[in-house]
């Protein structure tokens, strides 16, 4: 019997990725990340809630398409679930006989639940697409389908389990890192079958779920001092505020030093793709300047009266070249980089304009801020007799 | 009451006349001071440690103490020195507390620094966290950093205000942080050296508990402090007086450059649009 039933929608319907015991809603046009969570999540033993997590947010938070994602945890006599939802759309959780909702449109980030006793729940997208109110309702265990709702059927979270599910729960121990696993079963034990959840954003849910955020937020967001999620013996960091609870966030502390470990763990994996091969051009390319100074083309280089930077990366340090005295000249008036093995010339706004000469061709304006690609033997005037040529050593 | 330190430095364009206070105070709630600053020559810096029982003011004491001996070595920085120093101080923070996982942590840094390149000069702001770089022309408080935080992120995304930003939940939370990564991405911004400058270096202790505009008060009434208080005190000092609830630190540069007006504070001359050259504009 298949694991869930579903409302069909046409273009306007959001996709729903359904795979053993994992279900991703997620904004339809997101394709390529349905196909590729589809995909990943189907030879994953345990990973699979990473990886689609991994996958939603690959492209910073900007980037995260609005989604609802859902995961069975633990032994299948628990029926415990977590639910991420990340703007319009809204999960109704039936747990312990209580209906829960979670609506994560007006969140900025997400908004995250684990629930135990679970008996039902339902996605529904938010608006819901019109036409397809009256549709019938289908069934489907794994596979890709643009929908306007998805609801769980009584296999889903019973106690007797298809087998693809019990499979994974068996073999989750083993992929995922043990502490995670302890973890995940501390809370789903708890004797409340509700995780208390006051304010459920990012910061403020249960730790088990900690691993999961550090590792796909590593690059762009750390964890404030977690809140003491109940019944976790924490040693407390030597200077928590006198008086006040452990709970408030206002003591100061910027970021807790488990957030730190639990980064450096994947710090291994993360250097790999967080330092971009350099692109060295094939011969030395340089700028000649009217002096008959050469500027090598190694980093980008600004030209001007007085030139600045703002905001660069310490990867891409330019290198500032003044060109003294002329006042024709703005502050900041060019920039040269290379990509790709070509000169990029680029008008920094500059009051009186930049002209390119291309060889053979009429002089031309640049636009400003705008980056143009430029050939070998390429003129660049800046005004008041002052150019530049790109020139390349052999 | 430490006294403002004052030296010269000769530049091509005249003589620069830098006049320097700092000052860091515990603050009302926190027991341990994980700040840590540098004021010394040509650089100016502030990291503001976290982690906690793990040590954090060993973390950011580190990333003084590396930058301490890189100036020691002598001669001009340059923007590529000081990048270079930030990635090995980077290193320091890791390798200290990879022998004993225990007492992993971080730091956020930011710093000023008079940096050469080419033939130029240049202030080098630079940095990693939420610590903050400011600059002051007598009238306006600029803030020169961008936080790497998520409250900027979000800032950033439209998705909340400035005033919301001050209460929002996430506000303590860092997105870049020394000691973390074996890669650090420091933000760097170039500025021109001229005439009369103030910049402000200082921990989020400050900027939390202060607004911009009362900041700025304080700056602009430098000259009428009470005592012996210098304005780096001063501003601390406000700062308890609003709460204190984190280490403050603060590190103020004054600079005046000698001789005449520089050419980068200068209009640039119109020179009249040049129709022949006329660019036609995309339809939209």
């Amino acid at each position: 019997m298949s694991q869930f039933r579903y409302r069909p929608a046409g273009a306007s319907g959001w996709l729903a990725v359904a795979s053993p015991g994992r279900l991703l809603v997620v904004q339809p046009d997101a394709v390529q990340i349905a196909v590729s969570v589809f995909d990943r999540g189907r030879d994953s033993s345990g990973q699979g809630f990473q990886l689609a997590l991994d996958e939603l947010t690959r492209g910073g938070l900007s980037a995260t398409p609005s989604f609802a994602l859902l995961e069975w945890l633990g032994s299948s006599g628990e029926r415990a679930l977590r639910v991420i939802v990340r703007g319009g759309v809204k999960v109704t959780v039936t747990a312990a006989g209580v209906e829960s909702t979670l609506d994560g449109t007006g969140v900025s980030t997400w908004t995250e639940q684990s629930f135990a006793q679970v008996t039902a729940f339902e996605a529904v997208v938010v608006p819901e697409p019109d036409s397809t109110v009256d549709a019938s309702w289908l069934p489907i265990d794994s596979g890709v389908v643009a929908v306007s709702r998805v609801a769980s059927t009584d296999t889903a979270l019973s106690a007797s389990r298809p087998a693809p599910i019990a499979a994974e729960a068996q073999v989750s121990p083993a992929a995922v890192p043990a502490a995670d696993a302890s973890e995940v079963s501390e809370v789903t034990r708890s004797d409340n079958p509700v995780v208390p959840d006051p304010a459920p954003t990012l910061d403020s849910n249960a730790r088990p779920t900690d691993e999961g955020y550090d590792y796909h937020f590593g690059e762009t967001m750390y964890r404030t001092a977690s809140e003491g999620s109940a019944g976790e013996p924490e040693p407390k960091p030597v200077d928590q505020p006198v008086g006040e609870a452990p709970a408030g966030d206002h003591d100061g502390m910027t970021i807790m030093s488990d957030d730190i470990r639990k980064l450096r763990g994947n710090r291994k994996a993360k250097t790999a793709d967080a330092a971009p091969p350099p692109v060295e051009a094939p011969g030395q390319l340089y700028l000649e300047l009217s002096t008959g100074a050469r500027e090598p083309l190694t980093q980008p280089v600004v030209v001007g009266r007085a030139p600045t930077a703002s905001k660069v990366s310490g990867s891409a340090l330019p290198r500032l070249v003044t060109i003294p005295g002329d006042k024709d000249i703005s502050r900041n008036h060019a920039q040269f980089a290379v990509e790709g093995g070509t000169v990029v010339v680029t008008d920094l706004h500059s009051r009186n304009g930049t002209v390119v000469i291309m060889p053979g061709k009429a002089p031309q304006q640049l636009r400003q801020g705008e980056p143009t690609a430029v050939i070998l033997g390429t003129v660049i005037d800046l005004g008041g007799g002052v150019t530049l040529t790109v020139g390349e050593e052999s | 009451m430490a006294a403002a330190i004052e030296h010269e430095v000769a530049l091509p364009t005249g003589a620069l006349r830098l006049t320097v206070t700092a000052a860091s105070d515990l603050g009302l709630v926190r027991r341990v001071n994980e700040d840590s600053y540098l004021a010394e020559q040509q650089l100016f810096l502030v990291a503001d440690g976290m982690g906690g029982h793990s040590f954090g003011d060993r973390a950011s004491q580190s990333v003084v103490g590396t930058f301490a001996s890189a100036l020691s070595n002598g001669g001009p920085l340059t923007p590529e020195a000081v990048v270079q120093t930030i990635h090995r101080s980077n290193q320091t923070v890791v390798a200290m507390t990879d022998d004993d996982d225990e007492s992993v942590s971080g730091t956020t840094l930011a710093g000023l620094a008079l940096v050469r390149s080419e033939a130029a000069y240049h202030w080098m702001a630079f940095n990693v966290g939420d610590s903050r770089v400011y600059s002051w022309d007598g009238r306006v408080l600029e803030q020169v950093t961008v936080d790497h935080s998520a409250v900027q992120e979000l800032l950033d995304l439209g998705q909340i205000t400035a005033v919301e930003a001050i209460e929002h939940p996430h506000r303590n939370v860092v997105t870049r942080a020394i000691g973390v990564g074996d890669v650090v991405d420091p933000d760097i911004w170039l500025l021109p050296v001229a005439g009369k400058q103030l910049f402000l270096v200082c921990s989020d202790g400050l900027t939390k508990e202060l607004g911009d505009d009362q900041i700025a008060i304080i700056l602009a009434d430098r000259f009428a402090l009470p005592g012996e208080l210098t304005v780096a005190e001063r501003l601390v000092e406000a700062a308890l007086a609003a709460g204190g609830s984190d280490n403050v630190t603060v590190v103020v540069v004054e600079s005046d450059l000698a001789g005449a007006s520089h050419t980068a504070d200068e209009d640039t001359n119109d020179r009249g649009v040049p129709h022949h050259l006329e660019v036609t504009r995309p339809r939209k």
